[in-house]
């Protein structure tokens, strides 16, 4: 598998694992399910990359784009080149596609964690304490906490959400998924 | 009685010389929610002549149209998948005719049993592929007799060759309104056509919130995936949510919703991405389900499914179903899906209400049921809880010339994305005729009152509690009063007792 981060965390913390590889799997329910790595293919947030001060590569790709909405373009990884590829990483601008069955899921670098209990949100805090720098909290309230790794990479706020689903046991965890399913076909007849 | 054996058995039928009819009427069964019709003889076989002679093929197989019989009979329906009991069909009827022919097809005849055939007056006019002849003799009588003569010498297999007349299928809209009928809407607006109070939220790729038959019910509205802020409305073609809108309240006379006088909240939480795919933020679809039973919404209609599960999505429905209406639960419906396949999230979440679709026959509908629509089926399992109406449905269409027709409305949309807002609005007249109703009360009447079908004595995971009956839902309903005080009364009657 292709690594996505190049950053590794120190030992111990909510990172510790952080995103050698791309990982593929999430929890609902409290059950694992599985993702493929679509190596084939890249998403690019345009709004970061736009941020980021690269509109003018952003514009280039939705002509090979496979797949575009929600401000999000799915594309072939070999219809960049490697310095764009690079540039869009760096911008937190580039993220990991997976597939499972007919849809084409997109991980965003965002986790959303809820609480039913003021321990469930001891707990997960306790996790991420010692990696706080890696990370910023967008939202504080007693029943969620929104997290987005300051990487920028779907892949490592999946990696997170797992960690702390692994480790805390919260209500809930999810990285944020956008996805592209098959719309039920309304045929003209 | 002549017969024939096909797939192991045995099949007796009864023919009907279309000769021998001189004049008068053909008489074909009732099937499929197709009542019994007769159609004129002279006529039938005039059609039957054009084609005979615009094919060469047919011509030597049939040359007098006269000696051609009707063949009239039973056969045992082979079960629709995930159906558990087969019925009987008959052989012909108003939409299939079979046409029995002098010609009789045979494999693996010996040269003895050729001997015997051509003694029995039988000429071969055709040879086909892997060892098939076709064998021709001067009567239909004579073709089941040679049929008789070869299966008693036990040639490879023997069979009449018979002419099938298929009525091409018409995915034309039916003459009227079909579903609300079906469902008793009509019985049930004798009690209530719905309160202004009651908001039902439609999530989807946008509503056309201008339309001039939603425009007076809409009462909140915001996009979730897109930017145009408060409004809901839907790019280029993406009419399905307007579509779902109208079968909930279109307040058109003709393109009626089942509440029409209930109010309308619009979330947009899916856009096409221009190649047949939604795209959704399974965090903004959280936040838009959120929204709508904070916004007040009684009802969640959900035509839309698909994907990986998402925890946000699924608490997000938790909340709504027990928070929404200030304790009394939100009730929340979501389509089945349409692959006739395991049903897929979010339609798999126990405890909600899970549609699947019937047709104008009450059947579940397949790939194979009566219909014609062949290209899709209901989903399935243990989360299902009805099916309604899902084929040519009449419901309200982007205006103008966006969308699935040149106009306002149309008349064919169909898919559990068209049950669900019918099982919706059902709900929304539920609680209007009873706004201390729960949510629970509410999921528990859809499927006490539901017609049962197909034969079912209790729930199955294909029909659910059987189809939509709006006017023993609502009624139910009207009848429940209040539901027992439950935890979240009680927390609040112990709060307001203590202020006191």
């Amino acid at each position: 598998m292709r690594a996505t981060a190049t950053w590794v965390a120190p030992a111990g913390g909510a990172f510790a694992v952080y995103c050698s590889r791309m990982v593929a799997y999430y929890y609902t329910a409290g059950q694992k399910v599985s993702l493929e790595p679509d190596e084939e293919h890249v998403a690019v947030d345009q709004t970061a990359a736009q941020q980021a001060g690269l509109n003018a590569k952003v514009a280039a790709v939705p002509k090979s784009a496979v797949r575009s909405g929600a401000g999000v373009l799915v594309t072939t990884r070999a219809s960049l080149t490697a310095d764009t590829l690079r540039e869009l990483q760096d911008a937190g601008a580039l993220q990991p596609v997976y597939k499972r069955g007919k849809v084409v899921v997109v991980a965003m670098p965002e986790v959303r964690v809820e609480f039913d209990t003021q321990d469930q949100r001891s707990r997960v805090k306790k996790l991420l304490s010692p990696s706080a720098a890696h990370f910023s909290i967008t939202e504080d309230s007693t029943d969620r906490l929104v997290i987005r790794p300051n990487s920028g990479n779907g892949a490592d706020a999946l990696n997170l959400a797992n960690r702390i689903q692994e480790h805390s046991d919260p209500a809930a965890v999810s990285a944020r998924f956008v996805q592209f399913v098959p719309k039920p076909p309304q045929e003209p007849l | 009685m002549p017969a024939y054996k096909a797939l192991g058995q045995w099949h007796e039928v009864t023919l009907v010389p279309l000769g021998g009819l001189q004049g008068g009427k053909l008489a074909l069964p009732a099937f499929a929610g197709k009542a019994a019709t007769s159609t004129s003889a002279a006529a039938f076989l005039e059609a039957i002549g054009r084609a005979v002679g615009a094919s060469s093929v047919l011509r030597s197989r049939i040359p007098d149209v006269g000696k051609l019989s009707v063949v009239h009979g039973k056969v045992a329906a082979r079960p629709n998948n995930g159906s558990r009991r087969a019925g009987v069909s008959p052989i012909s009827t108003p939409s299939v005719q079979t046409l029995a022919t002098q010609t009789v097809i045979a494999e693996g005849m010996r040269q003895a049993d050729f001997a015997a055939a051509q003694s029995f007056g039988a000429t071969v006019i055709e040879e086909g592929l892997d060892g098939k002849v076709l064998l021709r003799v001067d009567s239909v009588d004579q073709a089941f007799a040679l049929v008789d003569l070869l299966t008693k010498r036990e040639v490879g297999s023997v069979t009449p060759n018979f002419l099938r007349r298929v009525a091409s299928i018409k995915l034309s809209a039916p003459a009227t309104a079909w579903s609300l009928k079906k469902v008793g809407a009509p019985a049930a607006w004798a009690i209530t056509r719905g309160s202004a109070d009651v908001k039902v939220a439609v999530l989807d790729e946008g509503v056309d919130t201008s339309h001039p038959a939603l425009k007076a019910a809409v009462v909140a509205e915001k996009d979730f995936i897109g930017s145009n802020g408060n409004s809901a409305m839907p790019a280029g073609n993406d009419a399905h949510g307007t579509a779902c809108a109208g079968i909930v309240l279109s307040r058109d006379a003709t393109y009626s919703g089942v509440a029409p006088g209930c109010s309308l909240i619009a979330a947009r939480i899916a856009m096409d991405d221009g190649t047949g795919h939604w795209v959704f933020d399974d965090f903004a679809t959280a936040d838009a389900i959120d929204w709508c039973w904070r916004q007040g919404a009684a009802v969640l209609s959900n035509s839309w499914g698909g994907g990986a599960p998402s925890d946000a999505i699924s608490r997000a429905f938790a909340r709504a179903r027990t928070q929404g209406r200030n304790g009394l639960g939100a009730v929340v419906a979501i389509a089945a899906g349409n692959d006739q396949a395991p049903i897929d999230f979010p339609g798999d979440l126990p405890g909600y209400i899970t549609v699947g679709a019937s047709n104008p026959a009450d059947e579940r509908k397949t790939r194979a049921s009566s219909d014609g629509e062949n290209r899709w089926g209901s989903n399935y399992g243990a989360t299902i809880h009805l099916l309604a109406p899902g084929v040519f449905i009449w419901t309200t269409d982007i205006s103008g010339p966006a969308g699935y027709d040149p106009g306002d409305f149309t008349k064919t949309f169909n898919g559990t994305s068209s049950a669900t807002p019918l099982v919706a609005g059902a709900a929304a007249l539920m609680i209007s005729a009873n706004p201390a109703i729960s949510a629970a009360s509410v999921r528990d009447l859809l499927g006490t009152t539901a017609k049962r079908i197909e034969g079912q004595t209790t729930w199955t995971p294909e029909l659910g509690w059987g189809r939509l009956d709006v006017a023993g839902a609502v009624a139910a309903a009207k009848a429940a009063g209040a539901p027992p005080v439950g935890k979240v009364l009680k927390k609040k009657l112990k709060k307001t007792a203590k202020k006191k």
